[in-house]
């Protein structure tokens, strides 16, 4: 009878000890987990780093039907993977122009209105950049140098870019920053405002070593657009054939020197029409001076801005390769819509589009189409890296 | 006070040291329903309402039982929980692991003979306790990161022998709880401006502000628990068992402090006509809103709360399979269906409403004893434990899923009357998809809510000694 029992008792504890294995070991319900996103693991969690650009500001305002047809939304479509984006509530903040000539803007609404942002916020922010940021304001929100304004902080709050990013722990980003490196400079035509080479490349590469200390497996580094061709900018030529055939008003005079010494001068939109044009249109006499006129910008100071985005971009493409990161320089596909005409050299402003199909009504930042056109070539520049499929319709 | 203490006879003041350790032992649990209490009934897998272990604990796992005892025995014992989990966020893929510490509590059964046919006994035991602990960096600490529930009942009970076949058993019990709900406030969520809230304004969601401790005091609340039990032949016993629900009514306060934000203001703007200027930390402009002061909206106050601890209805069979071998089924069905809401009322404001929708459940117990010498016992058993919260209410409050419990124990006889008893328990959780968000005020609680996954395990140690006459 002992025996029988002592048996017993080794089966039982035989099987129990296999059965409690079993139940230790068995498989922990991994299906219960969302699937991998359809564009791969790399793809998992997509930051997009950068100014208005990746904003989606268009227009001189955002809201957020701009903020859905900006190139980072596109990309993240075609990755197949979440995107949460600060949306914020319409007309916007500022709401975008809808007449350049009269500055009318969305919903009737001044420069100045600003509607907030959406709620609930969402948790996450895969699109973390904020208009008017440069290099340096992607590291920090205060300080000296820093463009921290009121999208900085209804966009991210008190964050900074790499804060906000670092809280989506991303597995690819694109970084498209440094245009207001220079372009500050352009607007005010003075290439004294330039981001000094040295200092570009040391707040880059800090950027790109938080990013990479998040653990971001793969990137886009876009290099900055020269803002010299954008339309927002016309040679004094063009002011002056403007003139010629009856533009303006008798009281916008243009010196016989845009035609001729400074015909290549660039002249700011925001200074032409915008203060010149303004002021001609309120009864008084003004002259464009394209040569003595410290708000243009004079060939040589074109060449200084050139040459800085020329430099930047060498430094950009430079750290993709060391990364062995995607890049994606601009200025290719700008030159050639500008050799195409499609960015004109002169506002149609009778036009819908007086900036062409690919630039706003600011005529600095890209229209819709323009951000599809930068989707596109990201997804090829990203698939040529990275042995990917991403296309972007 | 000492010498008060000291005035106290022996026996008042064990009593005294068990009770307050009880009382103030924090009890681990996914859900509020515990194991049956007793090393011995742990070992056999909880089970025991058809044949309780012969050390007392019949007072809770069925008080007809206690018509076994011969003459005397007192057990005192403790169980310690040991339990890991985290939650696993699907879009980042960041585990958040709870705040894991040994929790201890015991358990402290007596009973006595009366005559042939009568038993008196007395329990102290925790069948119902929760404690969830979270980091407070943890995205779930908005709807709680430090929930403890705890639930002692002492009950005496008396236990009656029709004969040898038929023993019945009942006694009220005292139930003796506390709750408290730490959590934190999302300043994003509160308004900054009329219908302006501060997530409109660009404040991640998520920006702690505030610290919210919820803290009962006592709570009294008095049910029975009756028991019968039937040897069907002296191979075959069957027991049933019904624990009724305990209505307790707490009162307590609600104590808010501000947290830090961290944040500062990157540029200046102009919120409400009032100029703020770039660099001001935010915690500047909300110590000037005055939120936190004794009229402001996060004024200390004081709450009640009401809860109902389910009934238990379990039935079980026993079967001794072979000499030295029994076999042990049980079932129990708990009513948790009454937990349908938590709602706090303060004093002033608005009542906070946790929609909870609570399903009954059942669970499956079985249990081996094996005599394997005479003066030892081997034992083991499994138990599986549905889930009482509905896929929408699965939070870091109750992470709760379906249970499984595997068990090991074991008693020896030390001496004349003296027995050691030990188990183990290895409780696995199924992992389940949880929140970690409450859903917008005045709408319901929703598993599109659920955004990762919850997964717990554990280790549970019980050691007792009783002694019997």
């Amino acid at each position: 009878m002992t025996d029988a029992l002592a048996t017993l008792g080794a089966r039982v504890l035989r099987w129990s000890t296999l059965g409690a294995l079993l139940f230790v070991l068995g498989c922990r319900d991994e299906a219960l987990l969302p699937p991998e996103p359809a564009g791969g693991a790399l793809f998992a969690r997509y930051v997009a780093i950068g100014n208005s650009i990746t904003a989606g500001y268009q227009s001189g305002g955002i809201n957020a039907t701009l903020q859905q047809q900006a190139y980072p939304v596109l990309l993240a479509r075609a990755m197949g993977t979440t995107f949460n984006l600060p949306l914020l509530r319409d007309p916007g903040c500022p709401p975008p122009l809808t007449n350049v000539l009269t500055g009318q803007r969305l919903g009737g609404l001044p420069a100045d209105f600003c509607a907030y942002r959406q709620t609930p916020p969402p948790r996450i922010l895969n699109n973390v950049a904020v208009p008017g940021a440069k290099v340096l304001d992607v590291l920090t929100n205060l300080g000296e140098g820093t463009s921290a304004n009121t999208l900085t902080l209804l966009l991210l709050g008190g964050r900074t870019q790499l804060e906000a990013a670092a809280e989506a722990r991303p597995t690819f980003v694109s970084v498209w920053i440094g245009n207001n490196d220079v372009l500050g400079a352009a607007l005010a035509g003075t290439t004294s405002l330039i981001t000094p080479l040295e200092l570009f490349q040391q707040r880059y590469t800090q950027m790109l070593s938080e990013l990479q200390a998040m653990g971001v497996q793969g990137g886009l580094l876009i290099g900055v657009a020269n803002v010299t061709v954008i339309p927002h900018f016309s040679p004094g030529i063009a002011y002056a054939q403007a003139k010629q055939a009856g533009a303006f008003p008798p009281t916008f005079q243009v010196a016989e020197n845009c035609a001729t010494t400074g015909a290549t001068a660039l002249v700011p939109f925001s200074y032409g029409f915008g203060t010149l044009l303004a002021q001609a249109a309120r009864g008084q006499s003004v002259t464009l001076d394209c040569v003595n006129d410290p708000r243009l910008l004079s060939p040589e100071e074109t060449a200084v801005i050139d040459q800085t985005v020329g430099q930047y971009n060498s430094f950009i493409q430079q750290q993709a390769g060391r990364l062995g990161w995607a890049y994606l320089d601009p200025n290719v596909r700008l030159a050639a819509l500008r050799a195409q005409g499609q960015i004109p050299l002169f506002p149609n402003v009778t036009s819908s589009e007086p900036f062409g199909p690919y630039f706003s009504l600011d005529g600095v930042h890209p229209s819709s189409a323009a951000h599809r056109l930068v989707a596109q070539e990201a997804a090829a520049a990203i698939n040529a890296v990275y042995g990917t499929s991403l296309q972007v319709p | 006070m000492r010498t008060r203490y000291a005035s106290l006879s022996f026996g008042k003041r064990f009593w005294a040291v068990w009770l307050s350790f009880l009382i103030s032992a924090p009890a681990w649990s996914q859900g509020f329903n515990l194991n049956p209490a007793g090393t011995c009934t742990l070992g056999r897998g909880g089970t025991g309402v058809a044949l309780p272990c012969p050390d007392g604990s019949a007072l809770a796992t069925n008080p007809a039982g206690l018509a076994e005892i011969s003459q005397l025995v007192v057990t005192s014992g403790a169980t310690l929980h040991f339990i890991r989990g985290g939650f696993t966020d699907d879009y980042t893929g960041q585990e958040t692991r709870m705040e894991t510490r040994t929790v201890l509590f015991p358990h402290l059964f007596a009973g006595i003979r009366l005559n042939p046919s009568w038993v008196i006994g007395l329990g102290a035991y925790v069948p119902y306790g929760l404690e969830t602990r979270w980091p407070r960096e943890f995205e779930g600490s908005f709807v709680g990161y430090r929930t403890r529930l705890q639930a002692v009942y002492v009950q005496p009970a008396v236990a009656y022998a029709w004969g040898n076949r038929l023993q019945l058993g009942a006694g009220p019990l005292l139930a003796i709880s506390t709750v408290s709900l730490w959590q934190q406030l999302d300043l994003s969520q509160q308004q900054a401006l009329p219908n302006v809230p501060f997530g409109a304004l660009g404040i991640p969601a998520g920006t702690a502000f505030a610290n919210v401790k919820l803290e009962s005091k006592e709570a009294y609340g008095f049910g029975a628990h009756l028991g019968l039990r039937l040897r069907v032949t002296d191979q075959l016993h069957f027991g049933l068992r019904y624990l009724t629900p305990v209505k307790l009514s707490y009162s307590g306060h609600i104590r808010f402090s501000p947290l830090s934000t961290g944040l500062v203001i990157p540029a200046a703007v102009t919120l409400g006509g009032q100029p703020i200027p770039a660099g001001t930390p935010l915690d500047v402009i909300l110590a000037s809103l005055g939120i936190f002061a004794p009229n402001g909206p996060l004024a200390d106050r004081e709450a009640e709360t009401e809860l109902t601890l389910p009934a238990q209805l379990a039935a079980g069979l026993s079967w001794q399979a072979l000499p030295g071998i029994t076999l042990l089924f049980d079932y129990q069905w708990t009513a948790w269906s009454h937990f349908d809401r938590l709602e706090i009322r303060p004093q002033s404001g608005t009542p906070i409403v946790r929609i909870q929708d609570y399903r009954n459940t059942s669970t499956l117990r079985t249990g081996l004893v094996v005599q394997a010498s005479d003066v030892m016992e081997v034992r083991m058993g499994y138990s599986y434990s549905q889930h009482a919260a509905p896929s929408k209410t699965v939070t870091p409050l109750l992470p709760e899923s379906n249970r499984n419990h595997a068990t090991l124990g074991m008693g020896w006889k030390l001496g004349a009357g003296v027995m050691l008893d030990i188990a183990y328990q290895y409780v696995r959780q199924d992992d389940r998809r949880g929140r970690v968000v409450d859903p917008e005020p005045g709408t319901e609680p929703s598993a599109a809510l659920n955004s990762g996954l919850y997964r717990l395990s554990g280790h549970v140690a019980s050691i007792s000694v009783s002694v019997a006459l």
